[in-house]
């Protein structure tokens, strides 16, 4: 359910679930009309409206911030043999490609950690590099 | 803050190291030690510093909601809170003192368990660089940490729902890498930039990213502009 609905019970189901929702939702507001009316009007709903709009444009902008800093951020490699940043060939090779290169691994398992810490640094020195 | 409970937890702190070295020791001195491929491949920053860090983490996230849960949670409990709010102090800077108070007690046990590094460096020769990095990554957690306590601690008058709110946004935040390791690349790549803990673990490989520090530091503020706003919200409610 999680990824994609699949089969055709499965958009019945949502379907189905969506539309019990949906009428059971109408029913509550038009009983509770006249209260709802009067919840907005009142001084704190205002008050709430306002610091929950505030709160999700401040949300919003250190979203953009972070998406900012993860493109262009810089990485500082403190190991003594430095582990985690290739040598000066490499880095003049990587410079140096004309079109994208793509790395693709098949690892046993799966996941290999030291491989993507490699793959990590490549695509860090040049963003023609991609991997998978 | 340093009443029983401090030392309480400073005591919990201490055992759960001296409880985890116990066992790691056992490890090496058990089966897999005595071959010599193992000792060869022996890494003093790999195999004592990294795992001393991430425990450091884990028990963190269980001490840090226990720690703040009283900052906001007490006072209204006892009726202290109407004092504060109309003592001559702006809302910014009930927060910071609030906040200030509270990073105090991880700021010691993070200094204490500095200790472990001295003594490493008496008697071995490991990479300070990787060392500072790690405690720097495990100084930002605490903090970040500490200011979604006092956001929770916020919203109620209740210490217990305080604590164990705190610790279940930890923990969400601490597990919601794992699903995109194992799901693979169906499960949204931006759900591993969201936990606080794979930026921690960038760090303490030795590797300080700035977008690791923004993404912190970015933590930290929002935690600290909504505890604003709930503090605020006496105001108008």
């Amino acid at each position: 359910m999680l990824t994609r609905a699949a089969t055709a019970v499965d958009i019945l189901y949502i379907a189905a679930n969506g539309l019990l929702g949906l009428f059971a939702l109408i029913a509550y507001l038009s009983a509770g009309l006249e209260q709802l009316r009067t919840v907005v009007s009142e001084r704190s709903t205002k008050y709430g409206a306002n610091v929950l709009v505030a709160s999700i444009a401040f949300l919003a902008a250190l979203a953009l911030l972070n998406y900012l800093s993860i493109r262009h951020h810089r990485r500082f490699d403190l190991t003594e043999q430095g582990v985690f940043s290739l040598s000066p060939q490499s880095t003049s090779v990587v410079k140096a490609l004309q079109e994208d290169l793509h790395l693709q691994a098949f690892v046993e398992g799966g996941v290999n950690p030291e491989l993507r810490d490699l793959f990590e640094s490549y695509t860090y020195a040049s963003n023609k590099v991609k991997y998978s | 803050m340093w009443s029983s409970t401090g030392f309480m937890l400073l005591g919990g702190w201490f055992f759960f190291n001296l409880l985890a070295r116990f066992t790691f020791l056992l490890q090496i001195y058990s089966k897999p030690a005595q071959q010599p491929e193992v000792l060869a491949r022996l890494n003093l920053n790999e195999m004592v510093i990294t795992p001393l860090l991430h425990n450091l983490s884990v028990v963190l996230v269980i001490l840090v909601p226990v720690i703040t849960m009283r900052s906001f949670a007490e006072e209204k409990r006892t009726g202290t809170y109407e004092l504060l709010l109309t003592s001559p102090l702006s809302i910014a800077e009930i927060v910071a003192g609030k906040f200030l108070g509270a990073v105090g007690l991880p700021r010691h046990m993070l200094g204490l368990a500095g200790v472990y590094p001295l003594i490493l460096m008496l008697y071995g020769n490991p990479e300070i660089g990787v060392i500072a990095a790690g405690y720097l990554g495990l100084l930002l957690l605490a903090i970040a940490f500490t200011t979604i306590g006092l956001l929770t601690s916020s919203f109620t008058e209740n210490q217990i729902i305080a604590a164990v709110s705190c610790l279940v946004a930890l923990l969400l935040l601490y597990v919601i890498a794992w699903p995109a390791e194992t799901a693979g690349p169906s499960w949204p790549a931006s759900c591993a930039n969201l936990s606080l803990t794979e930026h921690f673990a960038e760090m303490v490989k030795g590797v300080v990213d700035t977008k690791d520090v923004v993404y912190f530091l970015s933590v930290i503020v929002l935690a600290l502009f909504l505890t604003h706003r709930s503090v605020e919200s006496v105001r108008w409610r």
